[in-house]
């Protein structure tokens, strides 16, 4: 785990020596604020695109034009409802609107609305694989205590010259849901998992469209570190965290700085901090250094919102079922694992790959659908270790790679029916890539990457390699029944890569016999 | 100039037209303690100046009339926070209604940008 490693690490020094005598602990809890996806603002009959032009994206209501009363948006309800559902929320039967100020120029009411007494949701839960590069992936479950509906705030732009701010009201009173998690994570690693699955359930639902750089979704941690039997330390919280790799970065630094901080005999202060993405670190704001009186008051203008919990009750006009919502929840990340193992036996590893890639994971179904007779470890190997790989390598998001599912399909059938190799549909990617809207078949004879599996082409060049390779074929007639590898190798050499390897063994294991 | 007889009411009320004894017990004579540091919050918070003598000793009574609500047994009783309890909250489709207004928005702006609105600078990381 990355606290331990972290001790380890530190224990090494001599100042640490005794700070280290019990093991250090990191404890870390996110809060999310997930914006919902809708057509209309939470309580005013706004539009919400992204990128709309300043200021234009606001109704009266959200400029705080005396007069204007908040409207609740029925869709938003029935997402947060949703999304309490999938994450095995209890959905409360009254929820109540409060209150919490702030006074801030981009928020022109001086208060937010949000549920501060009596959430939407509570006591929810959710398990998730953690991956960390190079370790085993294991599974993590964490508790969600709340989720609630609230209203977002404008945006600000800091002048720095001008000593100024400017203000634009557009994402005021977007429909928000906030998460908040139990202190249950660790690490950096798996937080940035817990995002990662929350994203992925979210999509699956449609509720968010989790894009992080539009500011769709936005993580909050918070941090701490105690030495074990010890209670909890004090903590910080970091904000600002702009992308799921940012996540981890961000996490890891602030454990990191407060074990170092209390290393040197110093103490963790009570503060906000902000995630400097460029200089990797995270820096003290100058915002809330006093604790903050929120003076969080009842909403007048809200009465409580009712739902019903009656199991196959029915939604009316005013009145929103539950029941009736959880019919409407899909296949969630973790079902659809469990089904890719049971039904296509592929492993675990390989099944939380596909569906953590989404694209990748519509691409093996597809494929699938359309070749039943290829088999799916071929498909997922090529997905995982050739596409997957290409892209990394690239630092591309595989959602940006523009090779079709149809092209993929065709490399594969291609490569199935041993028209091609696999080192001929590897080069396929980034021809593909390049040109996305190209043949593949058109591509193979392009680019000269037919197979060949022609017999009396494939003995000349087995008889061209032994040739070439009088001591390997000596090792191998004395038993050594790997060195063949090395003689196929050859063989692939003179071919250009495109000799048909199963034809090759069985050509040089009869030639080698004689 | 004729001053209002407030005795003479055009319309019924429901308020009480003489002063009703009430259980609550007299808070009126309670020592009232406030240091300097929450009269400068009340002050930011009410942008009332609490300064002078009369200002203080307003605010003090104040605090004196509201201690009575400190006594009341409230145990088991569920607080009430709108009449309209038993109501259900009327809620709205998903359709935009409103917006596209933003010149009639900015005019009501002191000062503007742009299209942005202009404010003094807010919350910004330390070392910026």
């Amino acid at each position: 785990m990355g606290s331990y490693m972290i001790v380890r690490r530190l224990a090494t020094q001599p100042k640490l020596a005794n700070a280290a005598k019990r093991k250090w602990k990191s404890v870390v809890g996110l809060e999310v604020h997930a914006q919902i996806a809708s057509a209309s603002k939470l309580f005013s009959g706004s539009g919400t695109g992204f990128g709309a032009p300043l200021n234009t994206a606001v109704a009266y209501f959200d400029a705080s034009i005396p007069g204007t009363l908040p409207v609740l948006n029925r869709k938003c309800v029935e997402s947060g409802i949703k999304t309490a559902l999938a994450l095995g929320c209890r959905v409360n039967e009254v929820s109540m609107f409060d209150r919490k100020h702030y006074f801030y120029a981009d928020l022109p009411n001086g208060y937010q609305i949000t549920q501060q007494r009596a959430a939407l949701a509570n006591d929810g839960l959710i398990s998730f694989p953690v991956i960390t590069p190079g370790k085993k992936i294991y599974y993590k479950t964490v508790n969600l205590l709340q989720l609630q509906l609230e209203q977002d705030s404008g945006k600000s732009l800091h002048d720095e010259q001008l000593k100024r701010s400017l203000v634009d009201l557009n994402r005021a009173g977007l429909p928000l849901m906030e998460l908040v998690f139990g202190p249950d994570l660790e690490t950096g690693e798996e937080a940035a998992s817990l995002v990662k699955e929350l994203m992925l359930i979210l999509r699956r639902l449609q509720t968010c469209s989790c894009k992080m750089e539009e500011g769709a979704l936005r993580v909050d941690a918070n941090i701490s570190i105690h030495q074990e039997g010890d209670p909890l330390g004090v903590r910080t919280e970091v904000k600002n965290i702009g992308s799921v790799r940012s996540i981890s970065q961000a996490i890891s630094y602030e454990i990191n700085r407060q074990m170092e901080l209390v290393a040197d005999g110093g103490v963790v202060t009570n503060e906000t901090r902000s995630w400097d993405a460029d200089k990797r670190r995270t820096i003290a704001m100058r915002d809330k250094e006093v604790l903050q009186d929120y003076r969080f008051m009842p909403e007048p203008n809200l009465p409580p919102l009712h739902v019903n919990l009656k199991p196959g009750s029915r939604s009316t006009e005013d009145l929103i079922s539950v029941a009736a919502l959880s019919e409407e929840i899909p296949e969630l990340p973790e079902h659809t694992r469990q089904r890719l193992v049971e039904h296509y036996k592929l492993n675990a590893e390989t099944a939380i790959i596909l569906v953590n890639e989404p694209i990748l994971l519509e691409h093996f179904e597809s494929i699938t659908k359309s070749l039943p007779d290829m088999p799916t470890k071929v498909v997922t190997n090529f997905l995982i270790n050739d596409l997957l790989s290409y892209c990394n390598k690239l630092s591309l998001d595989i959602a940006d790679c523009a090779i079709s599912a149809n092209a993929l399909r065709d490399v594969l059938k291609a490569l199935h029916s041993e028209q091609i190799n696999l080192q001929a549909a590897r080069q396929l990617i980034p021809l593909l890539h390049t040109n996305s809207a190209a043949d593949v078949s058109q591509l193979i004879t392009e680019h000269n990457l037919e197979q060949i599996s022609d017999l009396n082409t494939i003995e000349a060049y087995c008889r061209e390699a032994i040739a070439n390779q009088p001591k390997t074929v000596q090792q191998y007639q004395k038993g050594k029944s790997k060195a063949i590898y090395a003689i196929v190798g050859e063989v692939a050499k003179l071919s250009a890569q495109k000799a048909n390897m199963k034809v090759v063994v069985e050509c040089l294991e009869r030639l080698l016999k004689k | 100039m004729k001053l209002t007889d407030f005795t003479q009411l055009s319309h019924p009320t429901k308020v009480p037209q003489k002063p009703v004894p009430s259980a609550f017990q007299d808070t009126s004579k309670n020592p009232i303690e406030i240091d300097t540091n929450t009269i400068k919050l009340l002050e930011r918070l009410s942008l009332v100046d609490l300064d002078s003598d009369q200002a203080l000793a307003t605010l003090k009574s104040s605090i004196q009339f509201a201690d009575k609500i400190a006594n009341i047994n409230t145990d088991n009783v569920q607080p009430l926070y709108t009449v309209l309890e038993h109501q259900q909250l009327q809620l709205r489709n998903d359709q935009v209604t409103a917006g596209n207004c933003r010149e009639d928005l900015l005019r009501c702006a002191k000062r503007t940008d742009e299209d942005y609105y202009v404010s003094p600078p807010g919350n910004i990381p330390l070392e910026q």
